[in-house]
């Protein structure tokens, strides 16, 4: 009964988003979307409050309040984080209150940075905006929580983790 | 459309930033995630989550409140979940209560079987 009922009320509740939710639904249901599991993104109508942690690529629309971790990271234009910002490599065209942690730092134009740069190389776009200080660090950041964000299983003879 | 929208998670999005965001399996993310849009997860989770359209791939763990008017869930939740419209794959598994408007549930048999869910029909969802 309850599928019956379900069925005949798709067709009232669909809306200009439900095909895409529907194409949605497939490509996950199908691992389809294996590929979208390599990169993260947090699009502007999200605010996300607390830790983010882990490895791959991030990219950052929206807003976050925390500490932010992933090997490569993205700070887009109109993005705000407040909190500690890690990264493998760190590009920054929003706003950014925190203390950063990362071997390649690229500043853009549209890029606001209130607090201190830890880098092993720094770049800094014209009109980009910078306050705090800035030092250079031949690894800038831990890789190894980095990697490993949870910190255990470092008893295993076997690494998984590709990064020396 | 489907090519886009595949394109679309895999690229983080870049073209529709207001559209779509997608956390992947190698991320965790501890505290409440809020906002519009569509979400989809893949990696874990510790917290509220609260979005318009949320979709929880196979391989996703969540625990914690889940809130959304479109819900799909093929992973696995611990928590409370409301939704006005729920879609449960075969692979999900829910440890919690379910609270939505309409159910869908696919591949009944193997759903039931792995999921431990009270469900409760909520005619004045929202």
């Amino acid at each position: 009964v309850v599928f019956a009922k379900a069925k005949g009320n798709e067709s009232d509740s669909n809306q200009v988003g439900a095909s895409a939710q529907e194409a949605i639904r497939r490509l996950t249901r199908d691992g389809d979307a294996s590929q979208s599991k390599e990169a993260s993104s947090i699009s502007s109508g999200l605010s996300i409050v607390g830790k983010i942690t882990g490895h791959g690529a991030l990219t950052i629309f929206g807003h976050v309040q925390g500490e932010v971790r992933a090997s490569s990271v993205v700070i887009a234009e109109g993005a705000q984080i407040e909190g500690e910002v890690s990264a493998e490599d760190l590009t920054i065209g929003g706003y950014v209150k925190g203390t950063i942690h990362a071997n390649r730092v690229r500043l853009g134009g549209t890029g606001v940075v209130e607090g201190d740069i830890f880098h092993r190389t720094l770049a800094i776009e014209e009109n980009a905006r910078f306050e705090g200080m800035s030092r250079r660090n031949e690894n800038a950041i831990d890789m190894q929580s980095l990697a490993q964000p949870n910190g255990k299983g470092n008893d295993t003879a076997v690494s998984f983790n590709p990064v020396s | 459309m489907p090519e886009e929208i595949r394109r679309l998670a895999r690229d983080g999005n870049a073209l529709q930033p207001e559209a779509a965001s997608s956390i992947s399996s190698g991320l965790s993310i501890v505290g409440k995630i809020t906002g519009h849009g569509v979400l989809t997860i893949f990696g874990h989770v510790e917290g509220e989550v609260r979005a318009s359209t949320i979709v929880i791939a196979e391989g996703a763990q969540i625990e914690g409140e889940v809130s959304a008017e479109e819900l799909t869930i093929s992973g696995y939740v611990k928590g409370t979940i409301h939704a006005n419209r729920l879609n449960l794959n075969s692979t999900a598994v829910i440890e919690g209560d379910i609270f939505h408007r309409i159910l869908v549930i696919e591949g009944s048999d193997a759903s039931m079987k792995s999921a431990r869910a009270f469900v409760r029909w909520n005619r004045n969802f929202g």
